[in-house]
């Protein structure tokens, strides 16, 4: 009997000693779906953010997809109003995924209000692997998790539960890829300062406007009719079916959903507001478009089962400016959209809800940070020269800030230009410096180098800070084709006619911005790489989460 | 009865002399389970037995007990014979 | 359902479950839980296959059974009338003949008619079609798992008998469990049943060390089979099925593979086997006794998959070289062209059988039948030439008995047995025809290093895996020479114990080749 408990006692603490370190592997294998790796940025802070969050602190939850992933800020609510909200919306979130992050959200949360965007009942099925996975990952094993996994598992191969709930079965491949980030992931700060919103300064102006948008959506009603001419060795053949192009409307599957989200909110006495993020884009090449005939199904939808629903785009007097709101041409919001999203909603909320307003020392901070980043994407946002310039002036007088010029800059700098470099202590004349190369360095607001030639000429130093080695080299309209801005043996310029501006910032060793502006022609274009700087913030932003944010 | 065993043995030891010089058929009575037998060099045994003495050794009669040892062997043989 | 693979999560499960309940009931009843659940392993790889085996063990033990019956009346008769020697050989042979004619031949027939219907009606109906050029399949044929193996075992067991060397197996249920039993239904080993069945019977204690034991064998046959094998098994299928894409070392190196890659398989699938069984307290027999340490193709062949060796040698082997009709035949060859021609006759008639069923186990097409006949005159001919090869040896001073020798020794085996590998591995003899050709179209050594050999599904990391596997399996093979290796872990204290059952249980998770594989780029851009 003796020995049995032995061997008993034997056996559980090997396998004691087994689970311990399968969860350690396994929370190394797991992939970091965070910035800044670049594959999936967000997706694993957003819930594990959540988690940081006090106590039953928050009023509103968010849920949705990258429509409302990239377009509603929480930041920017509470600033306004003082409200505080989570935004719990994720790639692709099909309803089943929403209502299991509910349940879990609402664990450690007494919020007031639930907003929905409604995308996802237009899903055709419950979306790919990886938008589930993203969420599952970032939970830790519990009931929900596990009845989450099953809902997963039905849809996919038999052991895919399993994998779900432990999901090293699932990557255990990536042994072959680990890197420091995976074994220092234990130490990272989870806390989500934007509140899972992710800022982004993308921009792609808006390809169409609302209303071709909805005349091409009509047009595509009238056709009924399936035809096909073809031929094919030798043989003519005709098909001709009926069959309708446009038929994109709610399933039953998602509604079924949908209540059970109704259900849930009821029971823990929560409200539940419908609403859409504009979506303006070809109906016929994204079936997130948003078109108005979805609005009115929407409607119709909420009305049968007493549901509020807000819709931004159709039913607010928003101006949405699409010509820099959106980050892709219509289908997501970038930095500026968000701001402007947010703001709907909030006249919107403060209007019908009555919401708790309360200062949050622990939202100040992340407010601080939020500002800051904010500030960088904003510059990098920046679309007017003279703006800019002052900019660079005002805010930015302890970075460094790096200026070549390529062929001409000089033409139609015009006077406000002339003044405007004038005042950041640049002393070159430019009144006579047609198709000059130009160079120069401000170092915490003072000018160190500055050169003009009719010929190519170069610049190199070292930075103040962070000792990195910079190399710069302008070309004139008839010397040489490229010019350079070099730090620490990475080309940074944007290298286009005009006057190329690098912003650094020497103390965190980041490059914030990388711009062109044309002052060779007359509107003064800026050009910019609009991925490349959004990296620029987001390297940014991740130092300032990993080194400066609480 | 005695003799006649006798001058079998002497026989089957020429036999097994002359077939398998390298086998030293007396030092063991367990030659199969020692390998000293193995399956090729059974079948040839086999084989010349049933030459020399003009039986026919059925297949369940070839087990390790009856080719162990000389003894055993002429015990087959004789009950065969 | 599916059936339960052994590198299945399933099979784990099942298992776990097996083993609990197994020694949760009284220790008279365990056998039960073993047929229960075998049976229900069984009916998971489809309900359908299940009237072929039932009729199988029932037509056996059936047979079994009466053939005894009669054996026990003779051997009374025997008793009573006091007969001896000739006279009881005599007597004894009408008995025999009933037995054979009436129980013996029917049940074969029946059971091994089973078997080639089941595993030749396709290929043959598939024939009859290319000839005709008509008809189709208008029925499904099944193939019952395990089929093959325990259709050998069933008739090993019954000639047994016959041969009256085995007793029978009275109980039709502890008889059925023999034949169903989980662990070596799939894959083998070729069991005794007279072996397996004193297990059952004997008293199963649950015994801690025989448990690690068994699952420590599981591991290693998982290490074996998911790290090594499977991971050869990417580059041999890359190779194998897209055989005009690549030539000259190419395909040495997809052989060369290929031959480690079928030993890791296969007996890492027996070391799942007898672990899996040992954990019960029932051992199976070994089917690989370090089939690479051997020094020529006979004796490699009684070390690779022994029991199915042992399995032709008992059933097949010695009763054809032993038959009245081989003797008198070897002595009319004897005296009409002397001896030598007389023994290559009395060890060639054997062989051919041996070496043209071994054909038939291992595959249908023209290629085994090839395969079959090399090795058949490579045995035949190592035997019959052994003299020659002595003399050869002697004239250009060769000793046989150093060691670097028999490391040549070693390494020719290894060497026949690839190229027997290049007449099965790429599937058909076309194919091997095109393999050969391919082979020695171009000595492309530059493979080694202009990267060709990362582009077939391994990467450098993955090499690296195979070689350490491989490594480590040669370093336990040469330790198991000796004595016992887990024996010698037992020995080890608690930590040194448990980190290497740590190691070897994440080795098989991390590393092994499972699941859909994580690939980033299906991860990325899913960001919308």
């Amino acid at each position: 009997m003796k020995k049995n408990m032995q061997y008993i006692l034997k056996v559980l603490m090997f396998l004691g000693g087994f689970t311990a370190i399968f969860f350690l592997i396994q929370r190394i294998v797991l992939p970091k779906w965070y910035y800044p790796d670049k594959t999936a940025r967000f997706m694993s802070r957003i819930l594990t953010g959540y988690y940081e969050e006090e106590k039953e602190s928050l009023e509103i939850l968010t849920f949705g997809s990258s429509h409302m992933q990239y377009g509603f800020s929480p930041m920017e609510l509470y600033e306004k109003c003082g409200v505080t909200s989570y935004n719990l919306a994720t790639s692709s979130q099909s309803l089943p995924v929403t209502y299991y992050i509910l349940q879990e959200a609402l664990k450690t949360q007494k919020p007031k209000l639930i907003i929905l965007d409604v995308a996802s009942l237009y899903y055709l099925d419950f979306g790919e692997e990886t938008i589930w996975r993203y969420v599952l990952e970032s939970m830790p094993l519990s009931r929900n998790k596990i009845e989450f996994s099953y809902e997963f598992s039905k849809q996919r191969s038999e052991n895919s539960f399993v994998s779900a709930l432990f999901p090293l079965l699932r990557y255990h491949d990536r042994w072959k890829e680990l890197n420091k980030q995976d074994y220092t992931d234990f130490f990272r700060n989870r806390n989500f300062y934007s509140k899972g919103y992710s800022i982004t300064t993308r921009y792609i102006s808006g390809i169409i406007t609302v209303e071709t948008m909805n005349n091409i959506q009509k047009e595509m009603e009238q056709i009924e009719e399936s035809l096909l001419y073809e031929y094919h060795n030798g043989i003519y053949t005709e098909k001709i079916e009926k069959s309708t192009l446009y038929d994109i409307t709610v399933l039953d599957e998602n509604v079924k959903w949908l209540l059970k989200i109704l259900e849930l909110c009821r029971k823990e006495d929560i409200e539940l507001l419908l609403t859409k993020i504009p979506v303006v884009y070809y109906p016929n090449k994204y079936r997130s478009a948003w078109t108005q005939n979805k609005y009115f199904e929407i409607k119709e939808l909420c009305n049968k089962y007493d549901i509020n629903y807000y819709d931004i785009l159709y039913d607010s007097d928003a101006e949405l400016n699409w010509d820099v709101d959106s980050m892709d041409g219509g289908a997501h919001m970038n930095l500026f959209g968000a701001i402007e999203v947010t703001e709907y909603l909030c006249d919107y909320l403060i209007e019908h809800y009555e919401l708790k307003s309360e200062y949050n020392s622990d939202w100040e901070k992340d407010l601080e940070i939020y500002k800051t980043v904010k500030d960088v994407a904003l510059l990098e946002l920046e679309t007017d020269f003279i703006t800019y310039m002052n900019k660079l002036m005002n805010e930015y007088q302890d970075k460094t800030i790096f200026i070549a010029s390529q062929e001409d800059m000089a033409r139609y700098l015009g006077d406000d230009g002339r003044e405007v470099l004038k005042k950041l202590g640049i002393k070159t004349d430019f009144s006579d410096a047609y198709g000059s190369s130009f160079l120069a360095v401000i170092e915490n607001g003072t000018v160190i180098y500055e050169g003009l030639a009719n010929r190519t000429i170069s610049y190199s130093g070292e930075t103040l800070n962070s000792n990195r080695n910079y190399y710069l080299e302008s070309c004139a309209l008839y010397a040489s084709l490229t010019l350079s801005i070099i730090i620490g043996n990475k080309e940074y310029a944007m290298n286009k006619r005009g006057i190329n501006i690098v912003v650094y910032d020497d103390k965190r060793d980041i490059v914030l911005d990388s711009v062109c502006f044309n002052t060779w022609s007359e509107n003064r274009d800026v050009y910019r790489n609009y991925i490349v700087v959004n990296e620029y913030l987001l390297e940014f932003e991740s130092y300032l989460i990993e080194k400066e944010a609480r | 009865m005695e003799r006649r065993k006798v001058i079998m043995k002497e026989q089957l030891l020429k036999k097994l002399e002359e077939e398998f010089p390298d086998i030293d058929f007396t030092t063991s009575d367990a030659l199969v389970e020692e390998e000293i037998l193995d399956s090729i060099t059974l079948v040839s045994l086999v084989a010349a037995l049933s030459m020399e003495f003009e039986i026919n050794i059925p297949y369940e009669e070839i087990t390790a007990e009856n080719f162990n040892s000389i003894d055993a062997m002429l015990e087959l043989i004789i009950s065969l014979k | 359902m599916g059936y339960i693979a052994f590198n299945s999560l399933k099979y784990i499960i099942f298992l776990v479950i097996c083993i609990l309940l197994y020694y949760s009931v009284s220790i008279k009843i365990r056998w039960i839980i073993l047929l229960i659940a075998s049976i229900i392993f069984y009916v998971f790889a489809g309900i359908k296959k299940l009237p072929f085996i039932l009729l199988t063990s029932f037509i056996i033990w059936y047979a079994s059974k009466r053939i005894s019956g009669i054996y026990t009346q003779a051997d009374a008769e025997i008793i009573r009338q006091e007969l001896k020697g000739k006279e009881k050989v005599e007597f004894f042979r009408p008995y025999k003949r009933q037995c054979r004619n009436y129980f013996l031949f029917p049940a074969l027939v029946l059971v091994v008619g089973m078997l080639i219907y089941c595993k030749f009606a396709g290929t043959l109906i598939e024939m009859f079609q290319a000839i005709t050029g008509n008809g189709e399949l208008t029925w499904q044929i099944i193939v019952p798992l395990g089929i093959s193996y325990y259709t050998f075992s069933s008739v090993g067991y019954l000639l047994d008998v016959y041969w009256r060397k085995q007793k029978p197996i009275n109980s039709y249920l502890k008889f059925a469990l023999c034949v169903f039993y989980f662990p070596q239904i799939v894959q083998g080993p070729i069991v005794r049943y007279n072996r397996l069945i004193v297990q059952f019977e004997k008293e199963n204690y649950f015994d801690f060390k025989n448990v690690c034991f068994g699952m420590q064998l599981m591991i290693y046959g998982y290490f074996k089979k998911m790290v090594i094998a499977d991971r050869l098994g990417l580059f041999t299928a890359e190779v194998f099925g897209n055989i005009p894409q690549y030539q000259g070392l190419v395909f040495l190196i997809a052989l060369i593979f290929s031959t480690f890659q079928i030993y890791m398989d296969f007996s890492g699938c027996m070391d799942i086997v007898r672990g899996t069984s040992q954990i019960f307290g029932i051992e199976l027999d070994k089917n690989f006794d370090h089939p690479f340490f051997s020094k020529s193709i006979a004796e490699f062949w009684r070390r690779w998959h022994c029991t199915l060796g042992a399995w032709f040698k008992d059933y097949v082997y010695l009763p054809v070289a032993t038959s009245a009709q081989v003797i008198r035949a070897t002595k009319k060859v004897k005296e009409k062209r002397g001896a030598i021609v007389a023994k290559t006759f009395s060890t060639a008639v054997p062989l051919a059988s041996v070496w043209f069923l071994t054909s038939i186990w291992h595959g249908t097409g023209w290629n085994y039948m090839i395969w079959g006949f090399y090795y058949g005159i490579i045995i035949l001919s190592s035997a019959i030439l052994e003299e020659e090869y002595k003399k050869i040896a002697d004239f250009f001073k060769i000793d046989r008995t150093t060691q670097g020798y028999q490391k040549f020794q070693v390494v020719r085996t290894f060497a026949l047995f690839t190229i027997g590998r290049l007449i099965v591995a790429p599937g058909n003899l076309n194919a091997t025809m095109e393999v050969i050709r391919g082979m020695f179209s171009s000595f492309n050594l530059w493979i080694f290093w202009d990267g060709t050999l990362y582009q077939m599904g391994l990467d450098f990391k993955d090499y690296m895996v195979i070689f350490l596997g491989l490594w480590i399996v040669r370093k336990v093979s040469q330790l198991q020479e000796k004595n016992s290796v887990r024996e010698m872990i037992a020995e080890k204290n608690i930590l040194i114990r448990w980190i290497i059952y740590y190691v070897a249980i994440f080795t098989v998770i991390l590393l092994g080749m499972y699941g859909n594989g994580y690939e980033a780029s299906a991860f990325m851009y899913a960001q919308f």
